[in-house]
């Protein structure tokens, strides 16, 4: 009896000291996401106010609305800009990584250990450095102040963990069932389009999640690629506006938060299976 | 199945073709035009030989060799300490997350947030946080009794790199979690119920189960991490002082982009790329050796 309530006491006291870190952990977190959303509902003669507060003096929503009628903003245009290059880029990547998992997860093949190593050793690469040699490449083909240059660079990066997160989710799904589909007299392309794609279907979105997370985020790039006004995507459009308006919080956080929503939305359906898959790949 | 045998190579080709392009050639011309004085994209070039590496390693008080050591060890320090404070606080969020409690969605999802934030955005809100008339940080560090009066934290000359990396270690938290929490997924349930039984306490199981099994992810894990961040490049650049020499906060990435794009001296720009890159390789290389081991194993 009494063990029973000592066990039962030390429990409630692990379950309250985990409570406060990980609370800890959630305000420091989130409390810059939430002064963000605070900031874009404020009015603007409050924003600079000596006093702090978390809910807004006086709620407007003057700030979205300046933001989605003033030109210079170009929200309209860079939205759509965006979502071209993210998911063209996302299409395009990911049909590759997921030949690649496919191909890491499947066979034992010379060179399956450098190819790995290749992918991790990639990322050390300075951004600098392969920004200097796309910029002459694309323009030898013609390509800088177009989408389609972006994109060409886009597809180079990312695909490290891609391919892993890929290769895991392949790794998954048992052989077996291809094999018998064969046995059943199905060809190898209709086994993996009928039957391993569809499997590996929530792995496949989750790491489009990713890579679209990534693609829709990126600047350095987006910045040096895309120098006329009417091609730049939203991170670059949202330096650039607030170039314009350089003391102006209201409008800039506003804009932050329209940028925000899509990746959030899409971050939280796939988030589920992202922690079940991302490591998969390479622990074992 | 000779035919099969070719499948793999097909399959793997596309990804090989783009990393050659815009890697590993970038690796070669970068490295030609750190022997040349290029001055910018498309200029002339003409071989200097070790030119640009002796004015790096050239030392002195002013000029671009101070400016070189000074964001050599701001690299160093920039990359362990975000690194270290990412894997440590991810790490911990992880196993505390692992647990089963009440409310353990709605902190599983708030926790990542940060990750889907464009780091422009998240680099203009810290940047405003730490505004040195009406940020919130500068009240509460007053109000707590931790600073006397208002300072300002970022974009001067002379600003220290500490602010830099809070955001560095806020950024990544979310990742770090995700990617441990996921590792924490595959040690099965039973190892743990097993050493109860056997009267193991908590601290006793991280140590004999959770590390061991964890060993390799983590090692991974902390390498990409330790690439990703030794070369970042936004949170640095935004939050500089616009076009200031020998920023202070400056890492290697900021400095080679400065010289390439800002002062036109590309060839020099290079030159400190490939030191940079240089200097990483060595430092990780011999836990690629490992990892190429332990994948053939």
């Amino acid at each position: 009896m009494f063990k029973f309530r000592r066990n039962k006491i030390i429990k409630v006291i692990t379950d309250i000291v985990c409570y406060v870190i990980l609370t800890a952990i959630l305000i420091f977190c989130v409390a810059p996401i939430f002064w963000i959303i605070k900031t874009s509902f404020e009015t603007p003669q409050f924003i600079r106010s000596p006093q702090i507060q978390w809910i807004p003096i006086k709620f407007t929503l003057q700030n979205y609305i300046s933001v989605l009628t003033n030109p210079n903003a170009m929200i309209f245009r860079a939205f759509l800009n965006s979502l071209i290059v993210a998911l063209s880029s996302t299409a395009l990547s990911l049909t590759m990584t997921t030949m690649a998992g496919y191909a890491l997860s499947r066979w034992n093949f010379k060179g399956k250990t450098q190819f790995n190593v290749y992918l991790l050793m990639v990322n050390m690469v300075p951004g600098t450095l392969v920004l200097i040699s796309m910029f002459v490449i694309l323009r030898r083909l013609d390509l800088i102040n177009s989408h389609i240059g972006l994109i060409l660079f886009y597809i180079s990066t990312g695909l490290t963990l891609a391919t892993w997160m890929l290769k895991g989710y392949f790794d998954s799904i048992p052989v077996e069932i291809e094999e018998q589909a064969r046995i059943d007299g199905a060809s190898h392309f209709q086994v993996i389009w009928r039957i391993i794609l569809p499997l590996a279907l929530p792995g496949i979105f989750s790491t489009g999640a990713y890579l679209f997370l990534s693609y829709w985020n990126e600047y350095m790039a987006a910045m040096t690629i895309l120098q006329k006004q009417e091609l730049r995507t939203l991170p670059v459009q949202i330096v650039n506006f607030m170039g314009f308006q350089r003391v102006e919080w209201g409008p800039i956080m506003a804009y932050s938060v329209i940028v925000m929503i899509p990746s959030s939305i899409l971050f939280f359906i796939a988030q589920k299976h992202m922690v079940a898959g991302l490591t998969a790949g390479y622990s074992k | 199945m000779k035919k099969r045998h070719l499948t793999p190579y097909l399959l793997i080709l596309p990804t090989l073709i783009a990393l050659l392009v815009f890697t590993g050639y970038p690796l070669i011309s970068g490295i030609f035009y750190s022997f040349t004085d290029i001055k910018f994209i498309g200029g002339e070039a003409v071989w200097v030989g070790l030119a640009n590496y002796q004015k790096l390693f050239s030392g002195g008080r002013i000029g671009i060799g101070r400016f070189f050591n000074q964001s050599f060890w701001q690299t160093i320090l920039w990359t362990v300490s975000v690194v270290g404070g990412q894997f440590t606080l991810g790490f911990l969020t992880a196993l505390l997350l692992n647990r089963n409690f009440r409310g353990k969605g709605i902190y599983n999802i708030l926790i990542l947030l940060p990750w889907t934030i464009p780091s422009v955005v998240m680099v203009l809100t810290w940047q405003w946080m730490y505004d040195p008339f009406f940020g919130l940080i500068n009240f509460y560090l007053q109000k707590f009794g931790l600073i006397a009066k208002y300072q300002v934290w970022v974009g001067q000359p002379n600003s220290s790199i500490w602010p830099q990396v809070i955001v560095g270690i806020w950024r990544g938290i979310p990742f770090m979690t995700i990617m441990m929490l996921s590792g924490l997924k595959t040690i099965p349930k039973d190892l743990y119920e097993a050493a109860t039984v056997d009267g193991a306490n908590i601290i006793q199981q991280f140590f004999h189960i959770t590390l061991p099994l964890m060993k390799k992810i983590i090692t991974i894990n902390l390498m990409i991490s330790v690439m990703w961040w030794w070369n970042s490049f936004d949170i640095q650049r935004i939050m500089s002082p616009v076009g200031s020499l020998g920023y202070n906060a400056s890492t290697l990435p900021i400095l080679a982009w400065f010289e390439s794009f800002q002062w036109n001296r590309l060839g020099s720009g290079a030159a400190i790329s490939v030191i940079s890159l240089v200097v990483l390789f060595v430092l990780l290389s011999s836990h690629i050796k490992q990892q190429m081991q332990a994948v053939k194993d």
